[in-house]
């Protein structure tokens, strides 16, 4: 599956706090569609690499090209104009405002233009509508339109998360703890839009939740204490020796 | 020995009292997070106790002691009634109290002492000035050098090697935490509180003598502060103290080259590093 | 939906235009209610910082400073140039607006605060240091207002007030544009969550950077007219008290509502008008109602406004 010019490709990426160091030297590549997850103990890097792919923090070393295009410096909003779209493990909407607003303004955030447009009327924004009002459908959140996002339940506010990512029409999704918090009964709901998902779109997933990871990835890249230890399909990775030392002690 | 670096000694001297002044407001919003647009005016309150109670006591000692202590004071009880209510607001909701509460002082200074600038007398002792080979050194600027050095000293084994300024250090990383440990986490923002805001009238009884009180001094004194805080980073005392004295040089060694650019050059001076290390001398991320 | 927005700016306008036309008689004279307009426009620009942009600004006494030096010095050089020298007016402001939001922009939370103070004295000190330009403590004297040629007809109090009207109901009918376009949301975004906005793809530097021009020309569009109306460009135009009192009459009106901006100007002119008299420590007062206003009424006058409006329809609503 390998091609010489992978949609995503990590190289040797790494991130230092002061003297800390929590991603050492990471490589990773992705295709163009199909889920890829990132799993490890507490404190295995997953989050620190995230925020350097996503562009939240600057990479201490390495490089990273996405669609042939090197973006290792490049700024978190200049990668979501480029297609990537991250969602937060905690969620991080505009509280205040509706769930379609939020979607709208997720829309027009990887619009530059429209952006800085000061001298027209809101409504005119109609562009951004439309998609916020397809993924609305996408999602089945139509009837939570106009209400708060800061007043919804915690599991149709991870729905809305993951909506603010579709929203900017991306090519790549990273996805930060989706299921975090979720309880039984709305398992199954992200699980089976993750499942969609990956037909469309190239996923990078980070997750605690075994049972879902094993089920629904192609890939699965296993890192503890900020380094990669395995990667592979979920059937290797379930029968790695290493991995499991790794997270249940010295049980064999 | 020439005259800019003359100048650049006594330059010392001015940078150790905006140290002075500087500082309480970083430990204050280092531990509290709360930004304290007051702190000018406890300056210039610092000013006028020293003032007031030198000529009525004849102790200059005791003026500068009354300095530290009327503003402490006023920082606590200030804390305790005011600004308590406010360390869950955002940032500038404690700045726009704090400028209320700035007006407030202020205004009280001027109805107590009149608006007019007011020269506020140098002790006898303290007036005269040592020969460093053919340039006079005025002794008052020793002596303030001595002062802010014994107190910046006695700040550093407080911080550093007291309970007290463990439990600040800790704080500083999180009040949460000090409160589940048990300890009185408002008992250590009063004392802080009284010391940073008392340490700030210590500085303003210190320049009494040498710049007079009138009620600007508070409206000069928040914005020296706040430049040496950016310049310096906030939270730390080290940067203060550097900051402090990069801008006392400044201002000194300019009033001998461009006196009327000498306050401009430090805000030059400040936008200069700033552009090139635009978290400040110290800053933390 | 397109007909409510006319009704609701034709009916903001209209207020915009009657706030004007009352002004005079509220204040007694057409010299101290273009007072009250020009602080309406600064407190209005400080608006779009403060209530949508989220930056608490100490800078704009330098802006609205830099506009009154502007205005002086072409007017002076050039008295010809009429009402053509507002225009470079804020131009100026825009410029200056430019060169300290770079510095200050890069900075967030409070530091942000801190550097604007910083460079508003900067500005200050600047304006001191260089008395050729500025007129130093004298500030720039003598500036002959533009000739219209309705002097005859109205006479010149009339039409210079004319003027300062015309411009305070277009200005801020365009910052009543401006914050309702799709750049206003932007700011509104980055104000509630940056975080998620940079996320989203939006450059948080480049947007809060584009309002603190635009807040900057308007600003110094203030003081050019306030210049023209002392037809002097005093220092304190530049100073620190003027960036307060700026402040102090957007949060009063409201940090987000630009007609609650006017009412905010109105507010803290006619104090300092009629309490100065009564009582040389007047500011005192005006430091307890800040502390009040924060405390207790966060979103000012135009909050209590808008949260009384909310009220009475939801009251209607019980009896329908």
């Amino acid at each position: 599956m390998t091609t010489d010019n992978p949609f995503l490709c990590a190289r040797g990426l790494g991130l230092d706090y002061g003297r800390f160091t929590a991603v050492g030297e990471v490589d990773l590549e992705m295709g163009t569609t199909g889920l890829h997850s990132l799993i490890g103990p507490n404190g295995a890097g997953k989050t620190s690499f995230f925020n350097i792919v996503s562009g939240r923090l600057p990479a201490s070393r390495g490089s990273l090209m996405f669609e042939g295009q090197d973006i290792t410096r490049c700024g978190a909003h200049r990668r979501a104009r480029l297609g990537m779209a991250r969602s937060f493990q905690v969620t991080s909407l505009f509280g205040e405002s509706s769930v379609l607003h939020n979607l709208q303004m997720a829309a027009l955030g990887v619009v530059p233009s429209r952006s800085y447009r000061f001298w027209t009327h809101w409504t005119r924004e109609t562009q951004s509508l439309d998609v916020a009002m397809d993924v609305l459908r996408e999602l089945e959140l139509t009837r939570h339109a106009a209400t708060p996002v800061a007043t919804l339940a915690h599991g149709v506010q991870r729905v809305v998360e993951i909506g603010m990512c579709l929203a900017a029409r991306p090519r790549l999704l990273l996805l930060d703890e989706p299921l975090a918090g979720l309880g039984l009964a709305d398992l199954p709901r992200i699980t089976e839009l993750l499942q969609r998902l990956k037909a469309r779109y190239a996923v990078l997933l980070v997750e605690h939740n075994m049972r879902v990871v094993m089920g629904i990835s192609d890939r699965i890249t296993v890192m503890f204490q900020g380094n990669v230890i395995a990667e592979g399909a979920p059937a290797a990775i379930r029968e790695n020796a290493e991995v499991r030392r790794v997270y249940l002690g010295s049980q064999s | 020995m020439n005259i800019y670096l003359f100048q650049a000694l006594n330059g010392l001297g001015v940078g150790m009292v905006y140290f002075l002044l500087s500082v309480g407001l970083s430990i204050i919003f280092g531990l509290l997070g709360f930004v304290n647009f007051a702190h000018g005016a406890l300056f210039l309150i610092g000013a006028y106790t020293a003032m007031f109670v030198t000529a009525q006591t004849g102790s200059f000692l005791l003026g500068l002691a009354a300095s530290f202590a009327v503003v402490a004071v006023i920082g606590v009880v200030a804390e305790r009634w005011l600004l308590r209510r406010t360390y869950r607001m955002p940032h500038e909701s404690q700045i726009l109290i704090t400028v209320g509460l700035t007006f407030i002082l202020t205004e009280g200074v001027v109805m107590i002492f009149g608006p007019e600038a007011q020269q506020v007398p140098m002790p006898d002792i303290l007036a005269g000035v040592l020969m460093l080979g053919a340039y006079p050194v005025p002794i008052y600027r020793v002596f303030i050098f001595a002062v802010c050095a014994v107190v910046g000293l006695g700040l550093w084994f407080l911080f550093e090697r007291t309970l007290f300024g463990a439990r600040v250090r800790a704080g500083n990383e999180s009040s949460e935490m000090l409160n589940l440990l048990g300890i009185k986490v408002s008992r250590v923002y009063a004392l802080t509180f009284a010391l940073g805001t008392g340490l700030a009238g210590l500085a303003g009884g210190l320049a009494a003598p040498l710049r007079g009180a009138d009620p600007s001094m508070g409206a000069e004194a928040i914005v020296i502060a706040f430049v040496v805080v950016v310049l310096g980073g906030i939270g730390s005392f080290s940067g203060p103290l550097v900051g402090g004295l990069i801008i006392g040089v400044t201002q000194s060694m300019m009033s001998a080259i461009w006196p009327e650019g000498a306050r401009l050059a430090i805000f030059i001076v400040m936008a200069g590093i700033l552009l090139v290390m635009p978290k400040g001398l110290f800053g933390r991320a | 939906m397109l007909e409510k927005i006319n009704h609701s700016s034709g009916l903001f306008s209209l207020a915009l235009v009657a706030f004007a036309l009352a002004m005079p008689l509220v204040m007694g004279s057409t010299a101290t209610a273009g007072v009250v307009l020009v602080f309406a426009i600064a407190a209005a620009a400080c608006n779009l910082l403060l209530g949508y942009a989220g930056l608490l600004s100490f800078a704009q006494g330098s802006f609205f400073g830099v506009g009154s030096y502007a205005v002086g010095m072409v007017l002076k050089a050039a008295p010809g140039a009429g009402l053509a020298a507002l225009l470079v007016c804020v131009a100026a402001g825009m410029i200056v607006a430019l060169a300290i939001g770079m510095l200050s922009i890069r900075q967030r939370g409070i530091y942000f605060v801190m550097i604007t103070l910083a460079m508003a004295q900067l500005a200050y000190f600047a304006a001191l240091s260089f008395p050729q330009l500025t007129g130093g403590e004298n500030g720039l004297l003598d500036i002959p207002r533009p000739i219209t040629g309705l002097e005859g007809i109205m006479g010149e109090g009339t039409v210079q007030y004319a003027l300062i009207a015309v411009v305070f109901v277009l200005a801020i009918a365009f910052l009543r544009l401006v914050v309702r376009s799709p750049f206003g949301r932007a700011l509104d975004a980055v104000r509630e969550n940056e975080v998620r906005a940079q996320t989203a793809g939006y450059d948080v530097q480049k947007l809060k950077l584009l309002a603190f021009c635009l807040s900057g020309g308007i600003t110094a569009l203030a003081g050019a007219l306030y210049a023209l109306q002392l037809r002097s460009a005093p220092l304190s135009n530049i100073d620190l008290m003027t960036s307060e009192t700026i402040l102090i009459m957007a949060i009063l009106g409201g940090r987000r509502s630009l007609l609650g901006a006017a009412f905010g100007a109105l507010a803290m002119t006619l104090m300092a008008e009629q309490l100065s008299h009564l009582w040389p420590r007047w500011q005192m007062i005006v430091g307890f109602v800040l502390i009040a206003v924060v405390l207790f009424a966060p979103n000012g006058l135009g909050g209590a406004w808008a949260h009384w409006r909310a009220r009475r329809s939801v009251r209607a609503g019980d009896h329908a």
